[in-house]
């Protein structure tokens, strides 16, 4: 293994770190989203133009999730970061253009079809992690409850630091977990699946725009959002004519 | 009452209250949410103030409790929490029933108008912005993009931390502007304009590239990538959603 693909392992480490960091602990800056996730990472992974196409396919998908209260514990950030470091490592890139249409060809489709499948399942399975760890603060907290019911500032201060360097670990172990996992079984697992598969796997980019249209109308109403979701479609379909 | 009293806060310390107040939610848990956030901010305040061990004490039994609201509006109440310990620790008003009542009712209003503002207006709103501005003119105006809604979030954040400060029991006040509701109504309305402009863009553009998977199955990609969104009595998360969909498509391919 050449030292640059030690280079892009520790860069997807640091970015996983990084963007763990900020999807919930630190800031929440919005650069943990899948599409922001995906173009760092690909910079990392030396093509963020070929990056962008995942990212704003599982930025489409995940639209709708509100992280509100004890809403369920999702990590599409680490699962972003992971899967698409990965295919990049193993290869993956766009025939042509960073364009979003390219997904509409079958061998593209297919490709970002099974990184969306990979995205949504690590999500959920790493989703789980950050559960744990927000069980795992309740445990600190009554270790240390009565220093802080004492007023021992320090003592939260030092939950905090503890807590944060838990979460860009987990988000760094993650990152590259997944990232090694999908490089080393990339290449095998597409020659593997069969023709019908593949086929089936090309839509699943197509399908996250229908998704992300109706988690929105579901979000805001479907009496306030249909009307303004039926004329932008049409308007944006007007447009794709002139721009596209 | 604050009004009467003006105290100027450093810099220093408004600095240091925004800075952690970006970590209010680094030691979320599930039974008190943001409690040891509220606290890890306050202690910024307390340290300024050489508070002795008896009246830390205090401090953190009076805010030990629950505690959970919208971190991006959360800046506001902290800096005039901040104010009216200050205010409570000088001269014993207001009372300290009236400290919790004021955390608590608005925790509630931030967190009701934050929520709205930010998970449902906002962020998908600037995301799909993003989406859009990588699609037409390369990957980079994405991140221009983020970055520069990165830099005003932060900027407001860091102003409202002051504003809470200078507002102490006032700071009510501003969340009784009308201005909350416009850009709630008027993020929301965003969102979806950017969403049904892509969608548009999106099918109308790769159907005119006659590569797609042809006209029945893109017909059953449509009516399942919104029936999977809208049918459900019970919130799935979208990840679920998308794979209960893909399923569906799998079993429709066979047959189709």
């Amino acid at each position: 293994m050449g030292l640059e693909l030690w280079l892009v392992w520790a860069g997807v480490s640091v970015v996983g770190a990084v963007l763990a960091l900020d999807d919930t602990g630190l800031a929440q800056t919005w650069f943990s989203q899948p599409l922001p996730a995906a173009l760092l990472v690909g910079l990392v992974a030396g093509d963020p133009a070929a990056a962008m196409v995942p990212g704003m396919c599982m930025q489409l998908m995940v639209l709708g999730n509100l992280p509100v209260g004890a809403a369920t514990t999702l990590d599409a950030t680490s699962a972003t970061v992971g899967v698409v470091g990965g295919a990049l490592v193993a290869g993956f890139s766009l025939p042509t253009s960073s364009s979003l249409l390219s997904v509409w060809s079958q061998d593209t489709g297919a490709q970002v079809g099974l990184m969306l499948v990979l995205m949504a399942l690590v999500s959920h399975g790493a989703g789980h992690l950050v559960s744990l760890q927000r069980r795992n603060h309740l445990v600190w907290k009554l270790a240390v409850y009565r220093e802080i019911r004492d007023g021992r500032f320090a003592v939260v201060g030092g939950l905090h630091r503890r807590a944060l360097a838990l979460t860009a670990a987990r988000g760094a172990a993650v990152s590259l977990l997944v990232a090694v996992l999908v490089a080393m079984a990339w290449r095998p697992l597409l020659t593997a699946l069969p023709a019908r598969l593949l086929e089936i796997l090309a839509l699943a980019p197509l399908l996250t725009v229908p998704l992300a249209v109706g988690s929105l109308s579901e979000r805001h109403g479907h009496r306030r959002a249909a009307p303004v979701l039926l004329v932008t479609v049409a308007l944006g379909a007007l447009m794709s004519w002139r721009l596209l | 009452m604050s009004a009467l009293r003006p105290v100027s806060l450093p810099t220093s310390v408004q600095r240091d209250l925004w800075w952690r107040s970006l970590a209010l939610q680094a030691v979320w848990n599930h039974q008190r949410m943001q409690n040891l956030g509220l606290l890890y901010v306050l202690g910024v305040w307390a340290r300024w103030r050489g508070l002795d061990a008896d009246e830390c004490r205090r401090l953190a039994r009076r805010h030990v409790g629950y505690f959970n609201t919208n971190p991006y509006l959360a800046p506001y109440l902290l800096g005039g929490l901040a104010r009216l310990e200050d205010e409570h620790r000088e001269g014993g008003q207001p009372p300290e029933a009236l400290l919790g009542a004021f955390r608590d009712s608005l925790s509630r209003a931030c967190g009701a108008l934050g929520d709205q503002l930010t998970w449902l207006g906002g962020r998908p709103a600037v995301m799909l912005l993003a989406a859009l501005q990588g699609w037409w003119f390369g990957w980079w105006w994405s991140l221009v993009i983020l970055a520069a809604a990165t830099v005003v979030q932060l900027a407001l954040r860091w102003r409202a931390v002051g504003r809470g400060w200078a507002l102490g029991l006032d700071v009510v006040s501003v969340f009784e502007r009308r201005i909350w509701h416009c850009a709630i109504l008027w993020s929301g309305r965003l969102g979806l304009v950017l969403t049904g402009l892509l969608a548009g863009l999106f099918f109308a553009g790769g159907m005119a590239s006659a590569t797609g998977p042809g006209a029945v199955r893109l017909l059953a990609v449509l009516v399942i990538g919104v029936g999977v969104a809208v049918v459900p009595s019970r919130r799935h998360t979208c990840e679920a959603q998308f794979l209960v969909g893909l399923a569906l498509l799998a079993a429709l391919g066979l047959v189709i």
